[in-house]
């Protein structure tokens, strides 16, 4: 069923749109974190997704990939997603996964007590059942990655940049065509973030789309195509990056929040 | 799937397949050598091994501690006794529908009790066992009530305590094969991250009903055995949670969340409790309760960790490789 | 009939009652240390003991050996929490405390034999218009409701009851304000001990028991506690009651099983469709 759904989305219809939000919104009890949200991402972009701490980013995220938030329910208050053409508002994150949008963490949720090939080896289960067709490919998913020499540590001995790379990794075994990337640079140094950039470029030549949420800031306006600023949960600018720095409301939305 | 299956066994080599046969001759052969006594012994044994590797696949692999998991053995034990007595069943079909009862229960309750999680799913199955109980003794028509429903003897001690060796090297096969297993990997994900097991594409919902099932249909077997070993049921043994609590301080010992641990608990407890009944017969319960208090305060994740570094120096990994390791 | 239902729901209210202030100590212990004690039900069978004891031997009123329970189970509990319970928490403590379950419990049953005992101090029952109110039931409800709203002022008012309070929202914060959670836990155990003790010397007065008498509480107890909300204090005396009303309503209706099974059937009923229980805020 699912594949001939995929059959489906790929049809001409669609118009190269992978992603469609329509006026999501989100509360958590008097707080809005997802104001009536309009965004649409083409097939084969990258788009970066900023805004200030409690602007709403991850929530977004978590809407999109069907994840529940802590202390929340699931579903969206209104509004709705489509991915590939079809309505993935109400769907489960598994089901969404299965669809082709994969995801990482801002907080790393590996599998610690697993060493890294069993982390990878999970997302690649997605696409699979046999277990050693699925670590094969995890195999060279890491090796891609850049995480070979350190396929066979648990993953809880990693480093921080390790535990990204993997979540990565992880997020790519399932055969995404849309990745949504929730701070994968944070925390890394300079050298670590060019090398991590230079993964996502091969990644989207692939033919992967990449949503990406970042603080890192230069590294997000070198990367992206396109970029969507958030501020208290809405929707205050969407163009390319050079335009986005000079936006009036975006500056005001950064410093504000600096001042405060 | 079954290539996985194949696979892992093809995988046990000649010291697991050797170690196989060993058991199944030694299974053989035992009731010529020893006594009747000892062959019981060896019954009860088995039949921990059973009901501690299945424990282990909800509570160890998954990560689903359940404090009631009596219920499905008992079940076990009475849906067989019912239809033996009741309808006249032949007793090879009642014990396997006794699984049949079992399983059935775990897919009824599974649902809405897999909700919770924690200690609220600990304590829910542990209300769910009383329960079960009270209304066993409350449905007398069905059930005999409180005082139990007493059977004729009708298999010999050695064809039920072949059954149940066969069947507790069955279900340590089945657990060692599902961790191979797409289904495997997904239960041990769904126990270090639920989120993350959902977004990388696991229907958690779905995996830890099938576990719960799986995990409550070869108790049901073997509460099948045993009723028809000891030719009595009632409510207060069915559902006793001293078992319970046997479980999991068998498979605890032994390792939780590991192949060989929920069999390790049960033939060092079974030994142990032996000894204990001889030796103490009063105060054994008040012993096992001490060394429960000293395992829990001083070996938290059982005797794996000394066991893995002995199997490490030994030079056999395979079977106590890091993935399976105790988790808390 | 009206008189009959009346006499009912007294005697349910009144059990209800001696339930709550089982399931008060258990709240603390859970709701506070994150403790699952098993061991609970000993606790209350040792209070019911200590009472027969001094009843007997010594023929001290029944009522006044609430002042030996409470202190001797006060110091067992913190004793206990001192040397075992103090680092455990979740499964861990469940499974410690069971041990310490069966250590007690296989102890009572040597120390003591397995024969019913019962303390016959107040017998029969008021009159009042044809409603019956058995005389011990309705005063150790009194006590055990008096007890619950001590505990409940003791957390409420003093500055004892503000760090277990404070323990409770967010142990790490309650340190870091300059709390001794070391010593308020074992405080807290020991009420959480001392609690069902009492309640155990209160039902000593009601019916016959042996020490396999806290077994039947200890499920019941959790029932209360998950009805009531865990960590709300006043939400285990709303529940108690209202587990007592229930049971005796059924158990009025012909069914005494139900009536017991009634308890568990609650516990799982909350926690599917209520999890922070009837009084707690809905997440």
């Amino acid at each position: 069923m699912i594949s001939q759904m995929q059959q489906k989305s790929e049809s001409p219809d669609t118009k190269g749109k992978i992603l469609e939000v329509r006026g999501l919104t989100k509360r958590f009890g008097g707080i809005i974190a997802n104001d009536n949200i309009d965004m649409d991402v083409f097939v084969g972009e990258i788009v970066g997704l900023i805004g200030p701490n409690g602007a709403g980013k991850s929530t977004l995220f978590d809407m999109v990939a069907g994840v529940k938030p802590s202390g929340s329910k699931r579903f969206p208050d209104a509004g709705c997603v489509r991915f590939l053409g079809h309505d993935i508002t109400q769907l489960k994150a598994h089901q969404v996964c299965r669809l082709g949008l994969a995801r990482t963490f801002q907080i790393v949720r590996i599998l610690e007590k697993m060493s890294v090939l069993e982390n990878v080896t999970v997302g690649a289960l997605c696409r699979t059942s046999e277990v050693y067709e699925a670590e094969k490919k995890a195999e060279k998913i890491c090796e891609f990655v850049g995480l070979k020499d350190r396929q066979n540590l648990a993953a809880g001995e990693l480093t921080i940049e390790g535990k990204k790379r993997l979540e990565l990794a992880r997020a790519l075994a399932t055969e995404p065509k849309l990745l949504l990337l929730d701070e994968v640079m944070a925390g890394l140094n300079p050298s670590e973030v060019a090398e991590t950039l230079d993964l996502l470029r091969q990644i989207n030549k692939q033919g992967i789309t990449i949503i990406i949420v970042e603080h890192v800031m230069q590294a997000v306006m070198a990367i992206s195509d396109r970029i969507v600023v958030l501020d208290y949960g809405k929707k205050i600018a969407d163009d390319t990056p050079e335009a986005v720095v000079k936006d009036k409301n975006v500056i005001d939305a950064y410093l504000g929040s600096e001042d405060a | 799937m079954i290539k996985d299956v194949a696979r892992s066994l093809w995988a046990l080599g000649w010291m697991g397949g050797g170690a196989i046969a060993a058991f199944v001759v030694l299974l053989l052969v035992a009731p010529w050598v020893v006594s009747p006594y000892v062959v019981s012994l060896f019954m009860a044994m088995f039949m921990y091994i059973v009901v501690c590797s299945s424990w282990n696949i909800i509570s160890g692999f998954t990560g689903y501690v359940s404090f009631g998991h009596v219920v499905f053995w008992g079940v076990g034990a009475y849906v067989t006794a019912v239809l033996v007595w009741k309808f006249n069943y032949p007793w090879p079909l009642a014990v396997m529908l006794g699984g049949v009862g079992s399983a059935f229960l775990a897919t009824i309750v599974s649902y809405p009790i897999l909700k919770l999680t924690g200690i609220y799913f600990a304590i829910s199955m542990l209300a769910l066992a009383e329960a079960i109980k009270i209304l066993t003794s409350h449905f007398r028509s069905v059930t005999g009530g409180g005082g139990g429903i007493y059977l004729r003897p009708m298999a010999s001690l050695n064809i039920l305590y072949l059954m149940m060796g066969f069947l507790a090297l069955a279900v340590v096969l089945v657990c060692y094969s599902i961790t191979h297993t797409k289904f495997g990997r997904s239960l041990l994900t769904i126990r270090e991250d639920e989120t993350a097991a959902e977004s990388l594409g696991i229907n958690i919902t779905r995996r830890k009903i099938q576990a719960l099932i799986l995990s409550g249909l070869f108790p049901g077997i073997a509460g099948g055995i045993y009723v028809m070993n000891v030719c009595f049921i009632d409510p207060a043994t069915a559902f006793d949670i001293s078992i319970t609590v046997n479980i999991i301080l068998m498979t605890t010992f032994g390792g939780i969340g590991t192949i060989i641990g929920p069999v390790l608990g049960p033939v060092a407890f079974t030994a142990l409790s032996e000894f204990l009944w001889a030796s103490f017969p009063f105060l054994h319960r008040a012993i096992l309760g001490a060394i429960l208090i000293a395992m829990v305060m001083g070996m938290p994740n059982g005797i794996m960790p000394f066991m893995v570094r002995f199997a490490q120096w030994v030079g056999i990994r395979e079977f106590f490789s890091r993935r399976r390791e105790a988790s808390q | 009939m009206f008189e009959a239902w009346v006499t009912v729901l007294i005697s349910g209210l009144a059990m209800g009652a001696i339930y709550a202030l089982v399931a008060g100590g258990l709240n603390l212990t859970w709701g506070v240390m994150n403790v699952v004690n098993m061991a609970h039900g000993v606790f209350l069978m040792l209070g019911a003991y200590i009472t027969f004891m001094a009843w007997s031997y010594w023929g001290i009123n029944p009522l006044f050996t609430i002042f030996l329970s409470f202190p001797i189970l006060f110091a067992l509990g913190a004793l206990i929490n001192r040397f075992l319970v103090r680092r455990t928490v979740g499964l861990a403590s469940m499974l410690l405390t069971f041990g310490i379950f069966m250590v007690i419990e296989n102890l009572a049953v040597v120390g003591f034999g397995g024969m019913y005992r019962s303390v016959r101090f107040f017998t029969g029952s008021y009159d009042i218009m044809g409603v019956f109110v058995s005389k011990p039931r309705i005063i150790a409800a009194g006590i055990a409701v008096a007890m619950s709203l001590l505990t409940y002022w003791f957390l409420k008012k003093t500055k004892i009851g503000v760090a277990i309070r404070a323990i409770s929202l967010d142990r790490m914060m309650a340190e870091q304000c300059g709390v001794n959670t070391n010593q308020i836990c074992t405080i807290t155990f020991g009420i959480g001990a001392a609690q069902p003790a009492v309640a155990g010397s209160l039902m000593s007065l009601i019916f016959a028991f042996n020490p396999m008498l806290g077994r039947v509480f200890l499920v019941k107890a959790f029932a209360i506690v998950v009805l009531g909300g865990m960590g709300n204090f006043l939400g285990a005396l709303i529940g108690g009651l209202t587990i007592g009303l229930v049971e005796a309503v059924i158990a009025f209706s012909g069914n005494l099983h139900l009536s017991e099974a009634a308890g568990f059937i609650i516990i799982i009923l909350i926690l599917l469709l209520r999890p922070s229980g009837i009084m707690g805020r809905r997440q």
